[in-house]
């Protein structure tokens, strides 16, 4: 059964207390908080609309965004795009983290954010400091 | 903070613009050329060789005036001759005091003489009589292949004649033709761009390898190896990768002189194409392609000239026919399409794959393996404040929680 944006933000609050609610209705919660998964700290906006299907037609996802620091190429191939993020239509500056695949059943609305999305955050911004140091992103296997 | 401070992979490159396929790329040319020691080692020997055929006794007594390096040798660009193993072949020509009208058959075979020698001798086992030179095989692999030639007189500084004749078409006395790789290796260099801070960290990163080596293998001690641009670089790149793609096919593989010529004709060009070694490879690819194809559309073999000496035809041996053409052009699409795709690649198992496919799985494994071990793998902990724990370590911290398995995912628009 698909989690209320109460029941999400309940998980929220109990894993993470640094992160903050920016605006609730009964259909859209938006978050804001800060993850340092190793070097440096990144604030980082969640926004989960139940009532909105993704690009490919299935079940609404949540949409990650860095707002700071902003996310940036490396600076040696200025020509190569940063891997798993996809295009923001309305803030493009502002890319939007793809941290699992669409098309899986990865992330479904009954999951827990706190537990699966945030989580997969910070180890996705792990990867891209090491994406950006080095130019590898690092594969979990 | 991850457990993995202490080893953090080798940075893709200190260089300003060099990304890591860039460095990888270098690598691969350090793992498959000769190396400063092996370097000095090849130049002792064809001067060892200079005063062997000097010797008295020797049929060649009194008559040899010179000996010097030429091709790849001379242009700083010599890599490994074969695909799976260390061989070398140092070119080197030796420059006889005979009449320009000789037989080239009777010269071929006094120079054979000349090295081989008695039976129990230096050489003796391990010298053969080619169409145009004499070829010395030594213990660690390494050929030295010794072209005779005559000076033309009245010609521009080393233009010579050299020789071809099969030895076993007894009743042929072969052919003269005009050369002049002196010549060509001259207006090589003279083309290259400098390119300071490349050579600087090209340099460094060859000696770390080659110290390595040393370590492992007594040979002399090295000297400071030439500068080395991106574009020369890229030329021995090109050279291994035609290696690969014809490992296993029969008949002649585009010489190393006719891909030098290319390079060295679009090189300035080529320096200002980008700032890394992946964009001058590219470059040049595309360059060779193109003028290979412009030839074949009209049904033409490809004609290379030695700049310096018109006569001496660079493709008087390969291509021999259009189909021998449209293989390499095929070859070079294959290239261009390949380094297309490093370009935008920053997955080192599609790295890998793509270097390997180019470059030989010996070469692009020995390359790619350093930056590969340093990569994290396995599973992943999640701290209350988002610090990762990845690895080995995360398998028995006891802080944060396991990182449910999931796929990254989307690709290639970052919208910046």
């Amino acid at each position: 059964m698909t989690l209320s944006t109460c029941e999400q933000q309940h998980r929220m609050r109990r894993r993470w207390s640094n992160f903050n609610v920016l605006d609730r209705t009964k259909t859209t919660i938006q978050w804001e908080g800060e993850l340092q998964p190793q070097s440096q700290p990144y604030t980082v906006e969640i926004l989960h609309r139940l009532n909105r299907q993704n690009r490919r037609g299935r079940h609404p996802m949540p949409e990650v965004r860095v707002t700071a620091p902003r996310l940036r190429r490396r600076s040696s191939q200025p020509d190569q795009p940063i891997p798993h993020v996809y295009l923001n239509e309305h803030t493009p500056y502002l890319p939007l983290l793809c941290l699992h695949d669409l098309a899986s059943d990865e992330w479904h609305p009954r999951r827990s954010i706190a537990d699966t999305i945030v989580p997969w955050t910070a180890e996705w911004l792990w990867r891209y400091e090491f994406w950006l140091e080095t130019g590898i992103w690092p594969e979990r296997e | 903070m991850t457990d993995y401070d202490n080893q953090r992979p080798c940075p893709a490159s200190d260089l300003v613009g060099q990304g890591l396929a860039d460095t990888l790329l270098a690598d691969v040319a350090i793992k498959v050329q000769l190396g400063p020691a092996l370097h000095r080692l090849a130049t002792e020997r064809y001067q060892t060789l200079d005063h062997w055929i000097r010797r008295e006794g020797s049929p060649l007594y009194g008559l040899v005036e010179t000996t010097y390096a030429q091709g790849s040798m001379r242009i700083g660009a010599t890599i490994n001759s074969r695909v799976t193993n260390d061989e070398f072949d140092i070119d080197a020509v030796t420059q006889l005091r005979l009449p320009p009208q000789s037989i080239p058959r009777h010269i071929l075979d006094i120079l054979f003489d000349a090295v081989r020698s008695k039976p129990g001798s230096r050489y003796h086992g391990c010298t053969r009589r080619r169409s145009r030179c004499v070829t010395i095989t030594y213990g660690n692999g390494m050929h030295v292949d010794l072209t005779p030639a005559i000076l033309q007189a009245g010609t521009p500084p080393r233009q010579s004649w050299i020789f071809e004749h099969e030895a076993n078409r007894q009743f042929d006395a072969g052919r003269s033709l005009i050369a002049n790789p002196y010549g060509f290796a001259e207006w090589f260099k003279q083309r290259m761009p400098d390119d300071n801070d490349f050579s600087r960290w090209f340099l460094g990163r060859a000696q770390t390898y080659e110290d390595r080596i040393l370590a492992a293998e007594p040979v002399p001690p090295p000297e400071p190896m030439g500068q080395k641009s991106r574009v020369v670089v890229a030329l021995q790149l090109l050279k291994r990768w035609r290696n690969v793609q014809y490992d296993k096919r029969p008949g002649r593989r585009p010489p190393s002189v006719v891909l030098s010529k290319f390079v060295a004709h679009n090189a300035a060009e080529a320096a200002r194409s980008g700032p890394g070694l992946l964009h001058v490879l590219l470059h040049l690819a595309l360059a060779v392609l193109a003028d290979l194809e412009r030839a074949h559309l009209s049904r033409q073999l490809i004609h290379v000239a030695n700049p310096v000496c018109p006569a001496d035809v660079l493709t008087d041996r390969w291509p021999r026919t259009l189909d021998a053409q449209a293989t390499f052009i095929t070859d070079l699409s294959n290239l261009v399409a390949d380094l297309e795709a490093l370009q935008q690649s920053s997955s080192i198992d599609d790295i890998k794959g793509i270097l390997v496919r180019l470059f030989g799985e010996s070469a692009a494994l020995k390359a790619i393996e350093p930056h590969r071990k340093a990569i994290p793998r396995g599973p992943v902990r999640v701290t209350s404040t988002g610090g990762v724990i990845a690895g080995t370590a995360a398998a028995v911290h006891a802080n944060g929680r396991t990182v449910p398995r999931h796929t990254f995912h989307g690709d290639g628009e970052d919208g910046l």
